[in-house]
């Protein structure tokens, strides 16, 4: 049992990110875009971070940058959840540290298995 | 699967909106707006439809975005201008989209050669190869050919200087290595000199060697470091995982709509709005119909000497505000399928760690209920279905050694029962074991003693806080909670809990709800100076005590007479618990069923009439009472508390049964 955070702007992709950390045991907080994921990042403290990439008012990368200069975030992986590709952007993630980059759509298998993995 | 499909109406709901959005945004970029944030939103749009097509394998709609978003990204990066050329195309795509949604969603007519005209277009504006990179993942590079079976695979893993300040930590990776096969580890690599040290750089370099790794879980594990670690070895894949990115359709040619004209979807248009401005029109309604009862109040006197068309306009007023009020609740009201589709997997998975085979069959899904209350409804749910797992369903041996099917059936309903809802969740197990409650019960001094108590009293001492009867605690359910959490949870929403149970064929419970925690349906009554609402749906009828129809037993306990039977009277002092007898001031009584007790007279004093009331809940301003689910705000201003009469009754049964228990022992 992990507090995850998962971070997303489409409602049916937080859903069903929501509900299958959920139904793997998990206690799941949830933020709309970078901006409420910061405020959650202090807020509940979480084991783990999975983010979406593009989303408005900031975007995954710019969240993690951020979250990587305050204590709270420095140990937290956090995983950028997303359908880019290009190579330019995981260059960005890895220069901010992100901490892992996965394709949607996801396995759910595969994510629990990651939380286990990395917490 | 039913989960999946609700999320596939919601995403169908939010392509309308990102297609909206995206028609907006081009419509500014036509109009000479080419702000980087409008670019950048359009963007998103295209991506977020990708994004969801793909979840849902959506082919078509997902290769189609994949290009459009190609096209957009082109433009948000400055390799293409948004001009007189690009966005005559950009419209089109749009408008594809949108057809390709509707196509998806219910197989709405599809322009094949349309689709792959505008398909040619968005390509060449970004001079894209018609076959673009794939949207699932490429996986780990390596050098090493797939495994023979059997064969140890050894995967270097070098940690980049970023490794650390990822968050990733070494000792964690080895530990899932060890999961999933690890065998042997060999360490290179050397600790520079102190002062050159660098604690956010992992200076080793790992050689690990698996044994019957499947190259898939292999390949799984390792890419997740890819970011930050160089890693060697890991078998790639045969075949590279692509996107299909031919239309399925494409192959059985243009699509002949099933349902007539364009529209016929067949699916329900939604709208999202936010559940706050929904609570504020439903309270304002609520403040309506008090406003309107108040009216009504004023013209009903006859001082007033009001003109007959008056009373009409007020009547219709009414009738049209109890309307506002349906279609309001109605917005709020959702299929229970929501709390009720988790419920099989609750089972499957319990199933395994209780080693029980169970089945379970649901019914009455699409029984409607208020949103609150179907949300309140899944942890108390939760825990019936786990406690009659744990307690009910017998092992499969002893099962069989009872002559019941190898399978435990588990059976929820919803249904709709006047102005409730009815749950029952029943199980085909052991039954409740009532010597061993009244043990327990006795035990833990729950209870003074069993003299007295029926099957029935005994069956709901399970609901008692602090009960648990697993003889050890197991971990499924007792764990000092119990059944009394759920029926604090249901008595929250205004519902109550039944339970019946028979010995070696099983428990039902049964859970009754309001249908809507805003409004009541109340029978106003005045006792003393006081007013008070009874929820009607309790409410049987009123009854005119008289000398014929009245008895006084020894110890003071009046009974009336109603068709053959006799029904105990109460004055509110006793349900309150006051140890005054009351004698009978008023000549009117109301029978109320009280669902466990069956039905019972209350003295009131007069009978005012009745009609809807808001509920305000009591806590907030004050706190809770037992026997007070809340209160309202009458016609004339005047307060008046809304009376729980099963919840006084039993209340008042507690306190008789402790009292001649101290009678028993004093004498």
């Amino acid at each position: 049992m992990k507090r995850v955070l998962a971070v997303d702007d489409t409602r049916s992709m937080l859903g069903m990110l929501v509900e299958c950390l959920e139904d793997g045991g998990h206690t799941v907080f949830s933020a709309n875009d970078g901006v409420e994921a910061l405020s959650a990042l202090s807020e509940h403290r979480p084991e783990i971070v999975i983010t979406d990439l593009n989303m408005p008012n900031m975007t995954g990368l710019e969240f993690i940058e951020a979250a990587r200069q305050r204590p709270e975030g420095q140990l937290v992986p956090m995983l950028l959840l997303t359908t880019e590709t290009a190579q330019e952007l995981k260059d960005e993630a890895r220069r901010i540290h992100a901490t892992g980059w996965l394709c949607k759509p996801f396995d759910p298998d595969q994510i629990l298995g990651l939380v286990d993995q990395l917490t | 699967m039913d989960q999946d499909e609700d999320y596939k109406d919601l995403f169908f709901t939010e392509c309308d909106e990102l297609l909206a959005e995206l028609q907006d945004h081009l419509t500014l970029m036509s109009s000479g707006e080419h702000g980087r944030d409008i670019v950048d939103a359009t963007f998103r749009a295209v991506h977020s439809v990708k994004g969801g097509a793909a979840a849902f394998g959506l082919d078509a709609l997902t290769g189609f975005a994949h290009r459009f978003e190609a096209v957009m990204d082109a433009c948000r990066a400055g390799r293409l201008d948004v001009d007189d050329t690009t966005l005559p195309i950009l419209f089109r795509a749009s408008d594809m989209m949108q057809e390709l949604v509707e196509h998806s969603r219910s197989d709405a007519p599809l322009r094949d050669d349309v689709l792959q005209q505008i398909t040619r277009s968005l390509d060449g504006l970004v001079g894209m190869d018609p076959e673009p990179s794939a949207v699932v993942a490429a996986d780990t590079t390596g050098q090493t050919p797939p495994a023979a079976g059997g064969e140890p695979i050894v995967v270097t893993f070098r940690p980049e200087p970023n490794f650390l300040a990822s968050a990733h930590d070494p000792l964690r990776m080895l530990r899932g290595a060890s999961r999933i096969g690890l065998m042997e580890v060999r360490v290179t690599g050397d600790l520079p000199p102190l002062e050159d040290l660098d604690p956010m750089v992992c200076p080793w370099t790992w050689h690990l060697t698996f044994a019957l790794a499947e190259p898939s879980v292999l390949r799984d594990f390792f890419s997740i470091y890819d970011l930050s670690a160089r890693i060697d070895g890991v078998p790639t894949a045969d075949a590279p995982a692509t996107l299909p990115l031919r239309t399925s359709q494409a192959s059985e040619g243009p699509r002949v709509p099933t349902t007539g004209g364009g529209t016929g979807g067949g699916y329900v248009k939604s709208l999202r709005v936010p559940l706050d401005r929904i609570d504020r029109l439903v309270n304002l309604v609520g403040e309506i119909v008090i406003t309107q009862a108040a009216v009504a109040q004023v013209l009903s006197q006859p001082r007033h000497g009001v003109e007959d068309t008056l009373a009409h306009s007020i009547e219709a007023l009414s009738r049209q505000v109890r309307e506002m009020q349906d279609s309001v609740m109605a917005i709020r009201a959702q299929p229970i399928k929501s709390a009720f589709s988790r419920m099989p997997r609750i089972v499957r998975d319990l199933s395994a760690t209780l080693k029980r085979e169970v089945r379970i069959e649901v019914s009455g899904e699409e029984t409607e209920v208020d949103t609150s209350v179907i949300e309140e409804l899944i942890e108390p749910l939760t825990h019936m279905i786990r406690n009659a797992m744990d307690h009910g369903i017998e092992p499969p041996d002893e099962r069989l050694a009872a002559g019941k099917a190898r399978d435990g059936l588990l059976r929820l309903t919803a249904q709709h029962r006047g102005e409730r809802v009815l749950i029952t969740l029943e199980d085909d197990g052991r039954g409740l074991n009532r010597d061993k409650i009244v043990d327990v019960a006795l035990q833990r001094g729950l209870i003074p003693s069993a003299d007295g108590l029926t099957a029935e009293d005994i069956d709901n001492l399970i609901f008692l806080p602090g009960f648990s009867t697993a003889s050890e605690v197991s971990n499924v359910s007792g764990r000092g909670v119990g059944m009394d959490v759920v029926r604090r949870k249901i008595q929250a929403l205004g519902g109550r809990c039944l339970i019946h149970s028979t010995p070696g064929q099983g428990t039902r419970f049964q859970v009754a709800l309001p249908l809507t925690l805003a409004v009541l349906e109340g029978m106003i009554v005045e006792v003393g100076q006081e007013r008070y609402v009874v929820p009607l749906s309790t409410v049987i009828e009123a009854v005119q005590l008289r000398d014929g129809n009245v008895e006084r037993l020894h110890n003071g306990q009046i009974l009336v007479a109603r068709r053959g039977e006799y029904l105990p009277v109460y004055s509110l002092a006793d349900l309150f618990g006051s140890r005054e007898q009351t004698s009978a001031r008023g000549e009117m009584a109301i029978v109320v069923d009280t669902e466990t007790d069956g039905q019972i007279a209350l003295f009131v004093d007069a009978l005012i009439g009745q009609r809807q009331v808001v509920l305000k809940g009591l806590e907030e301003n004050y706190r809770a009472i037992a026997g007070v689910s809340g209160a309202t705000i009458l016609g004339d201003g005047r307060v008046a508390l809304i009376l729980d009469i099963p919840s006084l009754i039993e209340r008042r049964k507690l306190m008789f049964k402790h009292q001649s228990k101290h009678r028993q022992e004093t004498a």
